[in-house]
């Protein structure tokens, strides 16, 4: 240990949080330094959001046991705002904006620059420009919120966490829907922060942009503390390892699928913007999916991928023109209840708001889209569903303790899994899965990648989106990179190479550099 | 166990609040509220507004509302005192075009919240503007009626007492099969032991009071014998059927269920005929009550069964909600009528009280629900 790192700035004693049943916390112990970028690691319910919600104020102090220190000062926060006063600022998973009011607005909550007794727009829309700029934001002062994408919203408030007085600054998994670029904006960014001796804790499922800027990495597991290390002592395979609590050898499972022949061929889905005229969300996607085959969908946030999806399903809200065939005939897919009769299933990208009906049980939303096949005349048979919900529950290892448990009582890979289920159960023969291991445990992914290769080998043909291009590369019999609504470029999984790939996503596009510009 | 315990906690205290507040009535009304002749009533009473209840219920749980109950109720009676009264049409065929009608209201509000996609708020406050409207033009507001007594028998009618307890006897012993028989199939599935024991008990204390009043006036009222087939279809199709299965989901989720291959439009479409069916069994249910059709038939009763499925725990937020909570709101807010009718207060008073209990009913439903609330509440 160096000289400075003698003085912690904030140090947690022994904290424990308990919920009715289970010790989401226990007895955590922790130093954080400034200038220095902390990360903590686990899989879903390892504790990690609970940790920072305690150290962010969300839990009153009263709430849990153990001792928060802030350069040497124990602190008994009740609210997130005194936590805030005393410079510990947490940037939530679901950003907390004022939608209706102007960027600048909401850049200077709280602390508007104020002239005899009003508040000095004029000042406030120049040193929010200055802010915006820093951040290298495409927004003007006075845009709405609500006119801006998520990832600018998260810099937004990253922005103005920094230009308050900030000692430690908490981020919960901050990239989960920034594309790469606005992810490169948001390092360099911390970067900066720790310059200035701002101590960073960093919440993140990817281990990839934990290696990347991490300077300390701590690993939880079940509500406990089982690792911390500095980064270079802690590679990828030590991290899944500890993260899992036994050793994982191989994530993905061996390449060894036949694709057979084409079962749904896709032509020229376009998706005009409604917004904007002229423009085109999904542009002239044309594709081939085969029997037996994983076909990965890989491109940037809003490169019009779940667009597609929705294209293909019939769930678009919106003009769309598409042309389709099943099995070589064409076929008109105007619903999603079509696309099921069609065996055609869709695992939705976001799975709180589009996915799961949390207040239902688990075994109503495996059923829900089999109930035609599960009644007679209109009546249900019971018998039947209880059949189905327990072979699903049992094929895809979901963790619960009774079908009648809801949903909303789960985590998100075993709701996840209800998901997915629900087309197993629909006996799909097409699946497509949009981002179907987002914000979930590394153990979930895995068990959710084999569960993918025993569908593909048992002839069912599955499209994935996705926009994590390690699993991408590591599941894909083929794998299509879309960008600006347009395919660029298709290519075999086996021989694909990871480099060209993400040029393809990024930059790099047939038809020229015009468009890169404007990206 | 601990579980068990709370729910074991809370059952009581749900059923000793019950027998107080009975007794408070009883009090209240001089003892004229626990007379056979008052409960045979306050149940014909009732029977306009179970029946409304009954498929509102699967609307709220949708997450739709109707505020064009009270107007379709009227405008069906309307429609019926009509064709017979003035046209002098034989009952059948009046009861089968007012039924066709009613479903046809339905249909209008259906098309237009389920198929154009508008809020159903917006749409029930002009349907419910049109259906009363239309009824006054027909009648020039004037009451039709009276009713011949063929046709009043389906509300003022009874079954024999000696019947009565026969038909009391064998629900009782369908339900008491049915329970055992799931309790043996589905093991772990029905619920405990004790749950089993809860239900039969449940069902003797109730079948024990039926018999007692029955029994002791003229027997069952037929308007009760309606409204409680009603209420068990509505059961059926909100516990047994595809449909009733898809308005739970719906009112979960809407975006997921539509992704998940869930048809909305027609689902909410066919929960509006349904309540256009009500419509329809309402105003002829009414009218036959009341011996014609007035010009205030029908009038708030929407709103009454809004409140009534409230204080039976149908969640506002859709997704939760039952035929047996509905049974109980509409009980106890008819109960709270008829108690105050008893007492002489005045109904201008009669509103007051009844908004005061609303707004208690949903407190107390929240401060149960805590945390339930509390998470819906982050979810958006």
């Amino acid at each position: 240990m160096s000289e400075e790192r003698q003085n912690a700035i904030l140090r947690i004693h022994n904290l424990t949080k308990e919920f009715p049943g289970v010790k989401a916390v226990s007895e955590a112990n922790l130093e954080i330094f400034g200038g220095e970028i902390h990360s903590i690691v686990g899989g879903n319910g390892a504790g990690k959001s609970t940790l920072m919600k305690m150290l962010a104020g969300v839990y009153a102090h009263n709430t849990f046991t153990g001792t928060i220190e802030l350069a040497g000062e124990t602190c008994e926060f009740k609210t997130i705002l005194d936590a805030q006063s005393k410079g510990i600022v947490m940037i939530p998973q679901d950003l907390n904006m004022l939608e209706e009011l102007s960027v600048a607005e909401n850049l200077f909550m709280n602390k508007y620059p104020m002239r005899r007794g009003f508040i000095d727009y004029h000042k406030m829309y120049e040193e929010s420009q200055k802010i915006i700029e820093d951040f290298g934001l495409d927004v003007e002062p006075q845009t709405k919120v609500k006119e801006i994408g998520i990832a600018q919203k998260q810099l937004l408030v990253i922005a103005r966490a920094m230009y308050n007085d900030v000692k430690v600054l908490l981020l919960d998994e901050p990239t989960a829907t920034l594309s790469d670029k606005e992810c490169k904006i948001l390092f360099a960014k911390t970067k900066e922060l720790k310059r200035r001796g701002i101590a960073c804790i960093y919440i993140s499922h990817r281990l990839e942009e934990v290696k990347e800027i991490s300077d300390i990495i701590t690993v939880m597991r079940d509500g406990h503390i089982v690792g911390t290390a500095p980064n270079v002592d802690m590679d990828e395979k030590r991290i899944v390892s500890l993260m899992v609590g036994r050793k994982v050898d191989e994530v993905y499972p061996a390449h060894d699928r036949t694709p057979g022949e084409v079962i749904l061929s896709v032509k020229n889905v376009t998706i005009m913007d409604q917004k904007v005229p002229d423009k085109k969300i999904v542009d002239h996607v044309s594709f081939d999916l085969r029997r037996g085959e994983i076909l990965s969908m890989y491109g940037l946030v809003g490169a019009g991928r779940s667009e597609t999806a929705l294209a293909i399903i019939g769930g678009f809200n919106g003009e769309v023109t598409c042309e389709q065939e099943l099995k070589g005939k064409p076929i008109y897919v105007t619903s999603p209840g079509k696309a099921n009769r069609y065996k055609i299933g869709y695992l939705p990208e976001d799975r709180k708001k589009q996915g799961v009906v949390d207040i239902a049980s688990v075994g109503r939303n495996i059923t829900m889209s089999s109930l035609e096949y599960l009644s007679k005349l209109g009546f249900l048979d019971k018998d039947k569903e209880r059949d189905v919900i327990a072979d699903v529950i049992k094929r895809l290892a979901i963790k619960t303790p009774s079908p009648e448990t809801l949903v909303r009582n789960m985590s998100g890979g075993n709701a996840q899994k209800c998901v997915l289920g629900r087309w197993i159960a629909a006996e799909s023969e097409i699946l497509i899965l949009d981002e179907a291991t987002q914000g979930i445990d590394v153990e979930a992914k895995t068990q959710i990648y084999y569960i993918m290769d025993e569908l593909a080998k048992k002839g069912k043909s599955i499209l994935f989106i996705s926009s994590d291009l390690s699993e991408v590369m590591g599941i894909s019999d083929r794998i299509l990179t879309m960008r600006h609504g347009k395919v660029v470029n298709i290519t075999d999984g086996k021989s694909a190479d990871k480099n060209q790939i993400l040029w393809e996503a990024t930059v790099g596009s047939k038809d020229g550099d015009e468009e890169a510009l404007d990206g | 166990m601990d579980k068990t315990k709370k729910h074991i906690i809370k059952r009581a205290a749900t059923c000793i609040a019950l027998i107080l507040m009975l007794c408070l009535f009883n009090q209240l009304t001089n003892h004229a509220f626990f007379s056979q002749r008052n409960l045979t009533m306050l149940l014909k009473q009732a029977s306009v507004l179970m029946i409304l209840t009954s498929s509102l219920m699967l609307l709220l749980i949708e997450t739709n509302i109707d505020l064009s109950g009270g107007a379709g109720v009227y405008l069906s009676g309307v429609i019926c005192a009509l064709l017979i009264v003035k046209a002098g049409w034989g009952i059948v065929p009046a009861i089968a075009v007012t039924i066709v009608v009613g479903v046809l209201m339905g249909a209008l509000n259906g098309f237009f919240i389920g198929k154009v996609g508008l809020p159903a708020f917006i749409v029930t406050l002009a349907a419910q503007q049109i259906f009363r409207g239309t009824g006054y033009v027909m009648t020039d507001c004037a009451t039709i009626g009276p009713m011949p007594k063929g046709f009043t028998a389906i509300s003022e009618s009874f079954i024999p007492p000696m019947v009565s307890v026969i038909v009391i006897a064998v629900i009782f012993a369908v339900f008491a099969f049915v329970n055992l028989r799931n309790y043996k199939k589905m093991g772990k599935y029905y619920g405990t032991k004790g749950h089993l024991i809860e239900n039969l008990l449940l069902a003797v204390i109730v079948g024990v009071v039926a018999v007692w009043v029955f029994y002791g006036y003229k027997g069952i009222p037929m308007a009760a014998v309606i409204a409680s087939l009603i209420a068990f279809m509505s059961y059926i199709i909100s516990t047994k059927t595809a449909f009733g299965r898809k308005i739970f989901l719906i009112g979960g989720n809407k975006e997921a269920s539509r992704l998940a291959g869930i048809n909305l439009e027609g689902i909410v479409f066919r929960s509006y005929l349904y309540e256009g069916l009500m419509y329809g069994i309402g105003g002829i249910v009414l009218t036959a009550r009341l011996g014609g059709a007035a010009s205030t038939g029908g009038n708030l009763l929407e709103l009454d069964a809004v409140a009534a499925a409230c204080i039976g725990g149908v969640s506002m937020s859709g997704g939760a909600g039952s035929i047996t909570g509905c049974v109980s709101g509409v009980l106890i807010l008819t109960a709270i009528d008829n108690v105050m009718s008893l007492m002489n207060i005045s109904s201008y008073l009669q509103m007051v009280i009844k908004g005061i209990i609303l707004l208690f009913a949903v407190c107390l439903d929240l401060y149960t629900n805590k945390a339930k609330f509390k998470f819906k509440l982050k979810n958006k």
